[in-house]
């Protein structure tokens, strides 16, 4: 985790949640939650950069990267909300590694920053 | 009546927005949905997904200014570009030169300074020998650095050594090249 406003809560498999602060680790397999005055950004180990807006949901589904080779990969749910992704060194090794879904749409990069947003469920 | 417009606008949808790349380089985006794909390659550009519709995503333009003020974490909360660190060894060992060994308490200073800060070491080799020995050769470097950096009180689950081998050439030369400028560890504080 590099910056953290507000209620940001990692969500286990288990259930347990858990406030984040600045240096904390995330873990593959769990969930990143923001408040509705939440928002936090994490630099993953290829250097991907996220950034979450406030009502969000992210899924760390899979992160493998291979430091020697950079070969790996990055599946990210974006359940609701607002994110901001950088693509890092897995994007730039091989872009179809990289993908990121919503309950709508999936979406596939080729070397970017962009802005993603998902509507709460009604 | 505002209201009424306001909520057959808002059926729930998932949009993205392409932002300029640093240095302007191409980059691109493909969302696919239910009811096709869209490619957006523009600054700024912008596809809308509705849930649940089988039609095509559709694509307008964001306007800049309201999209900073609608998302603004998204853009005050991004971390500060990381800063790059290169260090050079003697030759075929993990020992230092003498001048790359005084950059280290300013990477240190430069790594405390940033929020939730951490580095990453990668070590590099010229292309003398096998890429298999190669490999261990620079993870060494990497990992020495590493280890003089946790000597000075840096988190050790902050730092992270990898080598790259002989993959990332500073001087591109050919095989069995003797090459000072190659056999360095890059440090990237982020």
């Amino acid at each position: 985790m590099k910056s953290v406003e507000g209620e940001v809560l990692a969500v286990r498999a288990n259930g347990s949640t858990l406030q984040l602060q600045p240096g904390d680790a995330v873990n593959p397999l769990e969930k990143i939650q923001t408040g509705p005055n939440g928002a936090a950004s994490v630099r993953l180990r290829d250097g991907t950069v996220l950034v979450l807006g406030p009502r969000s949901q992210l899924d760390l589904k899979q992160f493998r990267f291979n430091t020697t080779t950079h070969e790996g990969n990055v599946m990210l749910s974006l359940l609701q909300g607002s994110m901001r992704m950088v693509s890092g060194l897995i994007a730039k090794k091989s872009p179809d590694a990289v993908r990121i879904d919503t309950p709508t749409a999936t979406i596939g990069i080729r070397g970017t920053d962009f802005i993603v947003t998902a509507d709460a469920q009604q | 009546m505002l209201a009424c417009a306001l909520a057959a606008c808002s059926t729930p949808a998932t949009r993205v927005v392409l932002l300029p790349q640093d240095g302007g380089t191409p980059s691109s985006v493909v969302v696919r949905s239910k009811g096709g794909e869209q490619v957006i390659d523009q600054p700024y550009q912008r596809v809308t997904a509705p849930r649940d519709s089988l039609k095509a995503p559709t694509l307008d333009q964001a306007d800049p200014s309201a999209l900073r003020q609608a998302l603004a974490p998204l853009f005050t909360l991004a971390p500060p570009t990381p800063q790059n660190f290169t260090l050079y060894f003697d030759l075929g060992g993990t020992a230092l030169t003498g001048e790359s060994q005084r950059l280290l308490p300013e990477v240190l200073t430069a790594a405390l300074a940033r929020q939730g800060g951490d580095i990453v070491v990668t070590g590099h080799t010229d292309t003398r020998g096998a890429a298999g020995p190669n490999d261990s050769l620079s993870l060494r470097r990497a990992q020495e650095v590493r280890q003089l950096l946790l000597g000075k009180g840096f988190p050790a689950y902050r730092i992270e050594a990898a080598g790259r081998g002989e993959r990332e050439l500073a001087v591109p030369t050919a095989d069995e090249v003797d090459e000072p400028a190659n056999r360095r560890v890059t440090i990237q504080v982020r």
